[in-house]
Formats: C-alpha cells, structure tokens, sequence
C-alpha cells in the first residue's frame, strides 16, 4: 500500500478496530511514524471515535467497578508495584500474601482512600489556582494589548497635561484620536482624593468647557473617557464625586493643549 | 481536549507503576464509553457487565504493552473492548443465552437521545447530518463489532466500498465539529 491509499481507502479505520493483517499493520504504523499527514489522519480519527463513542456512552452498573477493584489482580499489585506475578512455586506464598492482605485490606483502604482524597482535593485546589492564574493573566495580557495598539497607533496624538499651580508636580496623559473622537487617560501620578471627591476631565472647545468624564487616580492604567471630537486643550479639575456640570477652576491640577 | 495528552502520559505511567487511584480514575473515565461499545455489541446486560470486567482487569494486567507511539489509551482500550465483546459473542455462553450473532438485531442508537450530560461540541447535530448509511455503517463496525466482511455480506456492499465509506463518513464528521480539532 502506498500513502495515498492509507489516506482514501480507510486502512487507518481499520487499524483502529484491529481488523489488518499483521502485515498491513506493521506497514501502518511504519507510515504513521514516518509521515506527518498521515499521522495528522490517524490522530483525527481516534479523536473523532473516541467523541462519538463517549457521546453514546452507557452506564453499567456499579457492581462492576467493585469487582475490578476488588479483583486480585489489583489489590496484589497494590502493595508490590513493579513486580510481577510469579510462578508456580510461588503460588503458596501469594495465596498467604492474598490472605493477609485481605485480612488487612479494610483498614489499609480506609488509609489509603483519607489519602488519596486530601492528594486530590489538593490537587485540584491547585488545578483550579493554576487556571485562575492563568486567566488573570491572560486577561491583563489582553488589556495591555489593547493599550499597546492605542500607544503605537499613528491615529492617536499623545498631549501631556502639566500640573498647575494648585498641584505643580501632577501630570497626566491624554491619548486622543480625534478621527474616532477616542479619549484614553492615563492618571498616572494624580494623587488619591477623598471618598467623596473626583477628578473630572474637560474639553476645551473655544474656551468652552465640555466634560470628558470622571475618574480617579489609578496608576498604570489606561481609562477610557467619553468621546470628544473637537478640543483646543484639555483639564482636569477636583469634584465632588460624581462629577459636576461645569468645572471648578479654582480647584484645577493639570492642564495641557491639544 | 488537546491539553489531555501530557494528562494522558502521566496516567498510563502511573497505571504502569500499578498506582490503584490510576485505576480507579481510568475506570470513573472511561468505563461507560467502553460499556457503551461493549453493550451495542452483545445486547446482553449480564454477559456484557462480564465482559467490561474483563475488559478492564486486562487494560490493568497489560498496560505494560500499551505504546503511546501507535495510539492514544483510549484507542488501545477501545480495540481490547471490541475484541474482548466479539470474542464473548462468538462463545458458547452467549449462544446458550439465546442470543443470535448476527447482523439482525440492528438498532439505530443514532435514533435515541444520546446518555451523554454534555453535548458541548454540538456532536448530536453533527450526527444527525451525516447521513443513514454513515451512521449505520460506524455503529455496526465501530460500536458492534461487525468486521468489513460481515457488513459487506449483510449491506450487499462490495468490501472495499466499506472501508472508504467509513473513513469518509468518520472524515465527515471530524469535518463537520473541526473547531474541535484546532
């Protein structure tokens, strides 16, 4: 057989039930370790019967799981991995082995069982931290991406807001892409206000105040402000939280031009 | 799915070292999958409790010999279940509870609702797109032990066809869910 009647004439189909000559077998598996699509074809199937086989899965009852662990091949090895049944003149010595391993295997299951469930609570607990971990980053890892883009985007001009004379060393930045009217603030050396306060952001459009929405400080990040088309400088004042209808100037901390 | 190979490794390692929770955890797993088989293939609620018994007390005895190279477990337990269910069928216990071994007792276990909780990967629309034959060549050779031949003989379909047919309609089916498959 070649390639490309492994591939159309169902050979890996059958090498899955077992239904090859030794032969044809020896020849499959010689192209599954050797090529790379077939072995691709020969992956897909297994995964699609294993989907198709546990999608019409029955269950049996649970008398069979009981014997199979109770069964003495299992409970022999239990206390002796790795070795393997001896012959016939060790038949005495298994029998007294089963015997006494029946004798003690209430209490050794009962041990066995206290461990393995706290091993296992263990290890999902892990599981699940891992997973949580992994989201968490992902997340931020996606979040930083998106701040990535709006930096290196040629869409947005970057205005650097100075502090005023009420805060000289505050300083914020502005990311406006005026074409999308998109506003990005970074906070990032405001300092923290009371609970009851807020900065606000203003567009100034001719001298006219517009709010841009409010914030707090919150170092490192990107927020998202409302959408301005239109703005000759932009300002940030303090106010009660919540915001107000037109800006208090006294209370003004940054300031900058567009 | 994907992510169960590195999973998969370490279980067949840890059954290899004869750990008894690997045990217990492969049969939580897998044993109604492989019942599921096993069942299609006998009809017969004792014989095939028997033999998913067997089944597993063999999977237990001769994992040694499973070869992650040439399969995935489950792949290799589901070839030791449908040999292990043939093998029962064509005995005399089986002949003497009245059960007949051919082709006959034909049930389309597409037709019933499937057991399975979750159909996350929408595989019950997958199946019921593809098509009569399909469905009844995979139950009868996939999850009823019937050979190529035996099918060629009963569909009055020449062997040959049989195989690609069924290649094409498991093709078919991985085509139809391979968002599953990235």
């Amino acid at each position: 057989m070649n390639k490309q009647e492994i591939l159309s004439d169902g050979y890996l189909a059958a090498y899955i039930t077992g239904e090859l000559s030794e032969g044809e077998a020896q020849e499959v598996e010689a192209y599954i370790r050797s090529d790379q699509q077939v072995k691709r074809e020969y992956f897909d199937l297994q995964k699609t019967l294993e989907l198709v086989a546990f999608h019409h899965s029955i269950a049996p009852s649970p008398s069979v799981k009981k014997f199979v662990m109770q069964h003495e091949s299992v409970i022999m090895n239990m206390h002796s991995p790795g070795e393997s049944g001896g012959g016939s003149r060790y038949l005495m010595a298994a029998s007294i082995t089963v015997a006494l391993i029946s004798a003690l295997s209430a209490f050794y299951f009962w041990t066995q069982w206290k461990d393995t469930d706290s091993r296992l609570a263990l290890l999902t607990a892990r599981n699940i931290e891992m997973a949580e971990s992994y989201q968490r980053v992902n997340q931020e890892l996606t979040g930083i991406r998106g701040d990535l883009a709006v930096l290196v985007s040629p869409e947005f001009s970057r205005i650097i807001l100075n502090g005023t004379a009420n805060a000289a060393d505050a300083k914020a930045v502005i990311y406006w892409n005026p074409t999308d009217e998109e506003v990005y603030l970074n906070s990032a050396n405001l300092a923290q206000l009371p609970q009851n306060q807020q900065y606000q952001l203003w567009a100034l459009i001719d001298g006219v105040p517009v709010d841009a929405g409010v914030f707090d400080a919150s170092d490192g990040t990107f927020q998202i402000m409302k959408n301005i088309a239109k703005a000759d400088a932009f300002a940030v004042t303090i106010e009660q939280s919540g915001g107000a209808e037109s800006p208090t100037l006294s209370t003004m901390q940054v300031y900058g031009e567009s | 799915m994907t992510k169960s190979i590195d999973f998969n490794t370490l279980l067949v390692k840890r059954l290899k070292n004869k750990d008894v929770t690997a045990m217990d955890y492969l049969y939580e797993h897998y044993s109604d999958a492989l019942y599921g088989i096993i069942y299609r293939t006998l009809h017969h609620t004792e014989i095939a409790e028997e033999t998913l018994h067997d089944v597993f007390i063999k999977i237990w005895n001769q994992i040694e010999s499973y070869d992650a190279s040439k399969g995935t477990l489950f792949t290799w337990m589901y070839r030791i279940a449908r040999n292990r269910a043939i093998d029962a069928r064509r005995s005399k216990d089986f002949k003497t509870a009245d059960k007949s071994d051919d082709i006959t007792g034909f049930v389309d276990m597409f037709e019933s609702s499937s057991n399975s909780e979750e159909d996350y990967i929408g595989l019950s629309a997958v199946l019921s797109e593809i098509g009569e034959m399909c469905k009844k060549l995979i139950q009868l050779n996939f999850f009823m032990g019937y050979s190529h031949a035996e099918i060629s003989k009963n569909e009055d379909m020449a062997l040959g066809t049989v195989k690609t047919r069924l290649r094409n309609c498991l093709k078919d089916i991985k085509l139809k869910l391979s968002k599953d498959f990235e």
